[in-house]
């Protein structure tokens, strides 16, 4: 019942947070002597671009919220950063990482 | 129940889709597979068992359906973690991280997905609810809150309807169908806003009574 913008949880929020906690321990884990490094770090580069984009101009010209931004260019991208790393041995998908990796200990 | 099946079909609200679709499969800290189900699942699954039996569809607005993706999947996946119930299921006792949520959230994202292929609903994605009948129900809101009777029956913390629920309000008038839902500002009110003509019937999701059928 209440409006959008004053639920403070919405699935676009936990994509930029899942996808920044994702890339913090993928750039825990990398070693520059992984072949493959440079391109999962440009990957890692247009992530966040693409995060900081819609943040600044999304929110600011569009609908003023973050829940309601289209985050489909995000979404992409947080993929391919997630494949990439799982195809470098680096980690593996959200999707397939055993639970307790998922919890802080 | 009765008088939801004195109709062809009810509409749900996005509270009641992701009730529906929240039933899980994970696997819990020693690999077994656990379900991991909403505390309101079996009752939206009951209710709409028995509607489905009787041969109605359920509709539902786009506009809701996009409220159910962004909005609804999230905040009720939040609402399980804080009760610890998710935890407990699997076993683990530290903080859940984001990734964890945003999991679940791709796996009930996944579930309103197949939801939506159901031959028995009906997203409506053309319906546009007249502007100055919006405006003429949230008027009427303000004067709900201005009433000290009236006021009472708002809970606590809500703010006016949003454009969503005002949306569903509307639709359940020009498609002379229920609405069920889960929020109390809008069924609190139901014979209010039935006398003015802006609804149908407003069915109070936890007071359907599933052994009247």
């Amino acid at each position: 019942m209440q409006s959008v913008e004053r639920i403070p949880d919405s699935y676009n929020k936990l994509l930029i947070q899942a996808s920044c906690e994702y890339c913090l321990r993928v750039l825990g884990k990398l070693c520059t002597e992984v072949p493959g490094h440079r391109e999962l770090l440009a990957d890692i580069r247009k992530l966040i671009s693409s995060e900081q984009d819609l943040l600044i101009h999304g929110t600011r010209d569009q609908v003023g919220t973050v829940a309601l931004l289209n985050l489909q260019v995000l979404e992409d991208r947080f993929s391919s950063v997630q494949e990439r790393s799982e195809h470098l041995g680096i980690l593996a998908t959200i999707e397939k990482m055993p639970i307790d990796q998922l919890f802080d200990r | 129940m009765r008088d939801l099946l004195a109709y062809d079909g009810t509409i749900y609200d996005a509270n009641c889709l992701v009730y529906y679709v929240f039933y899980i499969q994970e696997s819990d800290s020693v690999g077994n597979s656990v379900i991991i189900e909403g505390p309101y699942t079996g009752r939206a699954r009951r209710i709409t068992e028995i509607l489905l039996a009787k041969r109605k569809k359920i509709r539902t607005l786009r506009v809701a359906w996009e409220e159910a993706e962004k909005v609804t999947i999230s905040s009720a996946l939040k609402e399980a973690i804080r009760d610890g119930s998710i935890q407990q299921r699997l076993g683990l006792k530290g903080k859940p991280t984001s990734m964890f949520e945003y999991r679940l959230a791709g796996r009930l994202r996944a579930e309103l997905a197949g939801l939506k292929r159901q031959v028995w609903l009906l997203i409506e994605p053309a319906f546009v609810p007249d502007p100055a009948r919006i405006s003429a129900l949230k008027k009427v809101y303000e004067a709900f809150c201005l009433d000290p009777e009236k006021q009472k029956l708002v809970p606590p913390g809500k703010g006016d309807p949003s454009f969503v629920d005002l949306s569903l309000v509307l639709f359940s008038s020009a498609t002379k169908l229920p609405l069920l839902t889960n929020d109390r500002e809008l069924y609190n009110f139901s014979t209010d806003l039935k006398t003015m003509g802006f609804c149908e019937l407003i069915k109070a999701f936890p007071h359907v009574d599933l052994h009247g059928a």
